[in-house]
């Protein structure tokens, strides 16, 4: 398996793509952090340091800018990077003929397809952690705004998640190089997966919502209806990577968000009692946030394992045979 | 004669289809066995289920005293297998290709030098192996094959979509190895004239039926036709023709 591994490594970070990836990645996260940092600036300068104590440099991730927020980014492309570095693991070895020698040489399938994902997984690792402490080094240099341990630690974290976020995408890219035998379908098939679970899964999950709790008014909702309404969407929607990852990175990165709850409780309150609230809430500890997080990263997790251990099955009991 | 191989009824059927029917087969060390048959007679299939790669539907083998099925590990760390078709990293150079090969057989100071210089290709060593002709490729594939050193070897189609001097090269060189390292080989192949120039003994194959076996000599006297394998080869490959019709 090390041998799989390794040369898979090298053949990623050697390659083309990763090159194209890793540019095109870097170069949208400068320019967000860039516009995030102008943002951040005069925020601070608006309202002074003090208001925004332990909080201010993860700001850099989680203010929208002029385009979306970092952690928005890493929601959309994130997929990409995963699933660019998958699709092709195994129907390419296999056109190019060289599956059937791998697979003639005295070694278990388990540990081709786990030397592979792997290899990937260190190269989205290291990809992202080169970008998340270049991203870390610019906002020292550009705002000059100092992370507190606090906010190291949420970085850290919120690291984690991106890796299995983006390793979901990579399972998933894996999967279908296993079951399509063309190259080129399966990457048709993983832009249209990409684009069905990020785009349509929420918007099903709303209109789902729509049509199982109906509002007797629309324009002054009753509470209860909106509970209904939002536990229906956010259930549909946990079926959604895109919008398990946007809650959990939201949790993670900003101290004053509680979640799915607080969207619900603030829809409910008068604009005072929102302003009040806004102004005056606590800042959670890294603890309770992760808590906060854990049943996202949990549903996250478990949509990773599956997509693992289908293609895992799927490889073990797959046909060697080209033609 | 000590058998390397030796199946017993093998069959494999794809759906209705029978692929390989009832194949029955016992081939010595330090043989030449020839495979022959047209396209789609098994032969692919019967290396495959050899190997492990393909579990068959019923019927069994031993290879080097290991059943394939069971023990496919110990079948594939000493069977060197090339593949019809087989493909090489196209971005690693000779070296490189052999030496992760080396590494999936688990072998610490593999002998690439060695096997680069008796394949001809040692002043290529460090090119990249996309940039190699056909009869390269080729060639590299059968280092690959010695890289791990087997004991028996398949060999499928090793000839196929090569020139006359890649085709002179290639069975120069599989007649060495059984004698040079003790290997025995089994390739199977539709072009007959040259599997008569290496193979002790061959066996034709059609629509997955072992309809002959034995020297080229001996099949020839068997059909009294001249010690030609094409007349010998046309002539078991008729009986079925008309059986079958």
């Amino acid at each position: 398996m090390r041998t799989i591994m390794m040369k898979e490594l090298a053949d990623h970070f050697g390659s083309a793509r990763f090159l194209i990836l890793a540019s095109v990645v870097f170069m949208v996260s400068l320019l967000g952090i860039h516009l995030a940092g102008q943002g951040v600036r005069e925020l601070l300068a608006e309202r002074g340091g003090g208001s925004l104590e332990g909080r201010s440099f993860l700001m850099l991730f989680t203010a929208p800018g002029a385009l979306m927020s970092l952690s928005a980014f890493m929601a959309l492309f994130g997929p990409m990077v995963g699933l660019v570095l998958g699709f092709d693991a195994i129907n390419r070895e296999r056109s190019q003929g060289t599956l059937s020698k791998i697979l003639s040489q005295p070694v278990f399938r388990d540990e081709v397809i786990l030397g592979k994902y792997l290899a990937s997984l260190a190269t989205i690792a290291i990809l992202l952690a080169s970008l998340g402490l270049i991203l870390v080094g610019l906002g020292l240099m550009g705002v000059g705004l100092v992370p507190t341990a606090d906010e190291a630690l949420r970085l850290l974290a919120w690291w984690v998640l991106s890796v299995v976020y983006v390793g979901f995408w990579l399972g998933l890219g894996l999967l279908l190089s296993i079951v399509f035998r063309s190259v080129a379908t399966s990457a048709l098939a993983s832009a249209a997966l990409w684009i069905l679970l990020s785009f349509f899964v929420p918007v099903l999950g709303q209109a789902a919502a729509s049509a199982l709790v109906p509002m007797e008014d629309p324009q002054r909702p009753r509470a209860e209806e909106l509970a209904a309404y939002g536990k229906v969407s956010r259930t549909i929607a946990l079926a959604s990577p895109p919008a398990l990852y946007s809650q959990a990175s939201s949790i993670l990165l900003d101290p004053t968000h509680r979640g799915g709850e607080q969207a619900l409780r603030l829809s409910t309150m008068s604009r005072l009692d929102q302003f009040l609230l806004n102004r005056f809430q606590g800042v959670l500890s890294v603890n309770q946030s992760l808590i906060l997080a854990a049943p996202d990263l949990m549903a996250l997790l478990a949509l990773y394992a599956a997509t693992f251990l289908l293609s895992y099955l799927a490889f073990v009991r797959q046909e060697v045979r080209s033609a | 004669m000590d058998c390397v191989v030796e199946t017993f009824g093998l069959t494999k059927r794809y759906g209705r289809e029978t692929v390989v029917d009832g194949l029955d087969l016992a081939i010595g060390a330090g043989e030449i066995f020839g495979l022959l048959g047209p396209n789609g007679a098994g032969k692919t299939t019967t290396l495959l289920m050899l190997l492990g790669l393909s579990e068959p539907s019923s019927g069994r083998s031993r290879v080097l005293g290991h059943d394939p099925v069971r023990e496919p590990l110990a079948v594939k760390s000493q069977v060197g297998y090339m593949a019809e078709n087989m493909g090489v990293y196209a971005d690693l150079t000779a070296r490189q290709n052999l030496l992760f090969l080396a590494g999936l057989n688990g072998i610490e100071k593999p002998a690439v030098d060695e096997c680069l210089e008796l394949v001809g290709l040692a002043s290529v060593a460090d090119r990249r192996a996309g940039t190699f002709s056909r009869g390269m490729r080729q060639r590299l594939g059968l280092a690959e094959v010695l890289i791990k050193n087997p004991r028996l070897a398949f060999l499928d189609e090793p000839t196929l979509g090569l020139d006359p001097d890649g085709i002179a090269t290639m069975l120069e060189l599989i007649e060495r190895l059984p004698r040079e390292k003790g290997l025995t080989i089994v390739l199977s192949s539709h072009l007959l004239h040259l599997v008569s120039r290496v193979a002790g003994r061959v066996g034709i194959l059609d629509r997955g039926r072992l309809l002959a076996l034995g020297t080229v000599a001996g099949l020839a006297g068997e059909c009294g036709a001249a010690e030609d394998l094409e007349a010998i080869y046309r002539h078991f490959l008729k009986g079925t023709g008309e059986a079958a019709a």
